[in-house]
């Protein structure tokens, strides 16, 4: 693989990393919110309307009650008996002790006059006939007024309701404190802003409103809350200033009066709101957490991948030059038959000759002479060297199939100076400074010493060679290392010279392949050695720069 | 030793080569007995009752051709296989004509081992028949013919060649 | 002439016509054939008593052809001689009744050694063969009887 291809084999990688577990965890944080978010609001909007309810309940049972009041007194006494002055402060003061929110207590004759009044303002005569809250209590029977100023000029509101007696009918009417019933209905308190309220049918205050909001003014804010409906209405709204409620209403008192509680959303949401900044934090950490693993894994598992390819490709070509070699080794054993019949041909026409000359020498054909010497001293050779070649051919067919080995047990501290000493005489004609380095504990392994030091020789042999090659007669280094590498043993051989360039670095190996000149190698070195290194169940490899210096490396198996 | 299974003397010093070629040559109804030296095989194969002997070549001592040529000389229905790691034209010449039944190169394939141990086992049983022949056609002759001091030395000849 | 007669098999045309020379030069008389077909067909009509076989050989190979010999002339003895030697043909030829097997390039006068040696090796088997026949036809029953009688 190349270099690209890993760049895009880990953004791939990285890119699933991420998205794989991203996925669902924004998922999760997602819905989670979205519930939290949705039962948070309904909590709260059930609140207010558990409030609303409370209110209607507190309110409605606080305006009974006051009907109740007048009710009994209008039951207890006669209309004679509280219009006289002295009497009614009597049942006043009693009223006021039921309830502080009574603030007078006047009774009103059928054409309106105020007749008898006690209280804190001074009442007694005034005609009320045209009044508002008279014509609707006439025509009802009870009724309770919205917050007005009236003669007094304080907003108050009235409850008051009709008797009839035989003879005459009278009305009887307590003004409420609005103070009071300010506090009952304002008492609602939710969150920082949670607050409640009255408005009637126009959008007058009936209470004050904390966030702002006097007696009798205007609402400004919730004007589409007026509209008519049965129980408790829910909804949002912004008010002028923009600021977003949650609203709970209710209509009170026969539809006249709308009972709201409200709280910003924001003061509602509070716990959302910090829910989120939660959200927000782990979703950070957790999206960190996710890339910075992906990272990390990725990048193991490129890694890995790249020490897995780059194996699997060393082995192959390991593979390669073992099959080549193999190959090699069948091809000469043909070479090796194919030559040795014209070998015995060539042989049988020598046997011929030499009879031949013999005889006609014995018959007296040939004379003795130099010529004839040479002639037959010729022959000779043609003899001695077809036994040269027929040798050559059964070292070929040796090779092709396998060495004689004798593996014994090998100490490469005694081993190692003993194979430098067949070539430090060389390398001190060039110049050549040669360390070696064994390491105390470097174990025993189990080789063919021979073989072994036939491989290490001819290493030793190419790095002098190289090292001429590239210094001259002075400044060669060359080094010797053996050391043990978990359960194996590395040899390894490093010179200063002139390398090997990374074209040729893949053929070294290969039989006849050489770089030195026609004469001077025959190819086979190091395709011999590496031939010897995989025998012995060894791993020959070679790294090199060119112009630098090459370093050769076994691996032994360590004995034992 | 079981009169049905083949009777095998595994003379090899690879100790762990030679155990475990033992150990599959047992599951596959054999008889081994291993040996690690040529003197002590050739001690052995005159102790026991062996049918064929499965050789290594390279050995300390007393080398595998010459084991070999002392089993064939003093057994002579016994077959010999070479199993050698370092085989060549020239041995595996002299081996056959010394009389090895077959000559293998390590690494071989076991089936192939097998197949060449189950041969010279059956070649085995063909000589034993072949001398016993021989012993009962030279008998039945000299029943009929020498004297008595004659038939006696006559049987101890026989006998000496038939073994 | 000598007393052994030698027959050359090989498809080398010129080994064979060479070493002929060769040796009837060193006084033998020998044959030649070019294939194992042809070798079968010599001995059939002359008396030989050493061939020389190559191993490798188009059409019958030399195993094949020594097979054969060995079927038909059974005190025929038989040298193989190759260029391509491997360990496998050299124990299957000296199975199938080889006397020897050889390499190339070889020297003839060894090979003749080899085969002088085979030659005397068969005329002495031969020899005992004729003379345990001759021991039988002489001990009829009547002179076993009577040496009997007399003992």
């Amino acid at each position: 693989m190349k270099q690209g291809d890993y760049k895009r084999l880990s953004l791939k990688i990285l890119a699933s990393m991420i998205l794989v577990p991203v996925v669902p965890f924004v998922l999760v944080v997602f819905v989670s919110f979205h519930h939290f978010a949705g039962s948070l609001q309904s909590t709260t909007i059930s609140s207010l309307i558990r409030i609303v309810d409370d209110h209607r309940r507190t309110i409605e049972l606080f305006l009974t009650e006051r009907k109740t009041d007048l009710q009994f007194v209008a039951d207890s006494f006669g209309f004679d008996d509280l219009t006289r002055p002295a009497l009614l402060q009597e049942v006043f003061r009693n009223l006021q002790k039921k309830s502080v929110a009574f603030v007078d207590l006047g009774i009103f004759d059928e054409s309106g006059v105020h007749i008898a009044y006690s209280g804190p303002y001074e009442l007694t005569g005034k005609v009320y006939r045209e009044a508002e809250w008279f014509k609707e209590v006439i025509k009802k029977g009870y009724y309770v007024s919205d917050v007005f100023l009236g003669y007094r000029q304080v907003p108050h509101f009235v409850v008051a309701l009709v008797k009839k007696d035989k003879d005459r009918a009278w009305v009887i009417r307590a003004t409420i404190d609005t103070l009071l019933f300010n506090d009952i209905v304002e008492k609602a308190r939710i969150g920082k802003t949670g607050e409640s309220y009255i408005l009637n049918k126009d959008g007058l205050f009936q209470t004050e409103r904390r966030s702002g909001g006097g007696l009798m003014e205007k609402d400004t804010d919730g004007m589409a809350n007026l509209l008519p409906h049965q129980g408790t209405r829910t909804f949002v709204e912004k008010d002028v200033a923009g600021e977003t409620y949650l609203y709970a209403t209710m209509w009170l008192k026969d539809n006249n009066w709308l009972l709201v509680v409200r709280q910003e959303k924001a003061d509602a949401f509070k716990a959302l709101r910090s829910a989120t900044y939660m959200v927000i934090l782990i979703s950070i950490l957790g999206g960190f957490t996710i890339v910075a693993m992906a990272f990390y894994m990725t990048n193991r598992i490129v890694t890995e991948m790249r020490r897995i390819d780059e194996e699997k490709s060393r082995l192959s070509q390991q593979l390669i030059v073992a099959g080549r070699l193999a190959e090699i080794g069948e091809m000469s054993a043909g070479f090796a038959h194919e030559i040795n019949n014209p070998l015995q041909i060539i042989r049988a026409e020598q046997t011929l000759i030499e009879t031949i000359v013999s005889e006609m020498k014995e018959q007296g054909e040939l004379k003795e002479s130099e010529e004839m010497e040479e002639i037959e001293d010729s022959l000779r050779q043609i003899r001695v060297q077809t036994d040269r070649c027929g040798g050559i051919t059964q070292a070929l067919l040796k090779f092709a199939r396998e060495k004689e080995t004798a593996p014994a047990a090998v100490d490469l501290k005694r081993f190692l100076p003993e194979v430098i000493g067949l070539v430090i005489r060389k390398a001190d004609v060039e110049g050549i400074d040669v360390q070696q380095v064994v390491s105390d504990d470097i174990p025993l392994i189990q080789v063919d010493a021979s073989q072994l030091q036939q491989v290490l020789v001819n290493l030793l042999n190419n790095a002098i060679y190289a090292i001429v090659e590239q210094h001259g007669a002075a400044g060669g280094k060359l080094e010797i290392s053996a050391k043990a590498a978990g359960g194996r043993v590395e040899i390894a051989v490093t010179d200063n010279g002139c390398g090997i360039s990374p074209e040729n670095i893949e053929k070294i190996f290969a039989p006849f392949f050489t770089t030195k000149p026609v004469g001077r190698g025959t190819g086979l070195g190091l395709s011999v050695c590496y031939s010897i290194i995989e025998k012995m169940g060894g791993i020959f490899g070679v790294q090199s720069e060119e112009g630098r210096g090459a370093t050769f490396t076994i691996h032994l198996p360590a004995e034992g | 030793m079981e009169k049905d299974k083949i009777n095998l003397l595994l003379v090899d010093d690879e100790e762990q080569f030679a155990q475990s070629i033992s150990k599959s040559l047992e599951i596959r109804g054999f008889n081994v007995i291993v040996i690690n030296r040529g003197e002590k095989a050739v001690e052995a194969a005159r102790n026991h009752p062996i049918d064929v002997v499965l050789l290594d070549l390279k050995m300390p001592g007393m080398s595998g051709e010459e084991t070999l040529k002392v089993l064939k000389k003093e057994h002579k229905s016994m077959e010999v296989v070479i199993l050698t790691g370092h085989g060549d034209i020239d041995s595996a010449i002299e081996c056959t004509k010394t009389g090895a039944y077959s000559y293998l190169q390590k690494p071989c394939e076991l089936d192939e081992l097998l197949e060449s141990l189950k041969n010279a086992y059956k070649e085995k049983v063909m000589n034993t028949k072949k001398i016993e022949e021989k012993k009962m056609n030279e008998m039945l002759k000299i029943s009929l013919s020498d004297k008595p001091r004659d038939i006696l030395r006559r049987l101890r000849e026989i006998d000496k060649e038939g073994k | 002439m000598r007393e052994m007669k030698i027959m050359l098999v090989d498809d080398e045309e010129r080994f064979l016509s060479t070493t002929e020379k060769v040796l009837s030069r060193k006084g033998y008389d020998a044959l030649t054939a070019a294939s194992g077909t042809e070798a079968l067909e010599k001995l059939k009509r002359h008396t030989i008593h050493v061939v020389i076989l190559d191993v490798k050989m188009p059409g019958m190979d030399g195993i094949a052809t020594l097979k054969e010999i060995k079927k038909l002339f059974p005190l025929v003895e038989v040298i193989m001689l190759t260029g391509h030697a491997t360990v496998d043909s050299a124990v299957d030829g000296l199975k199938s009744g080889a006397i020897d097997y050889v390499m190339k390039p070889c020297d003839i006068d060894d090979l003749l050694e080899k085969a002088e040696e085979a030659f005397e090796k068969r005329q002495r088997l031969e020899e005992k063969i004729r003379m345990a026949q001759a021991r039988t036809y002489m001990k009829s029953p009547r002179d076993i009887l009577k040496q009997t009688e007399e003992s």
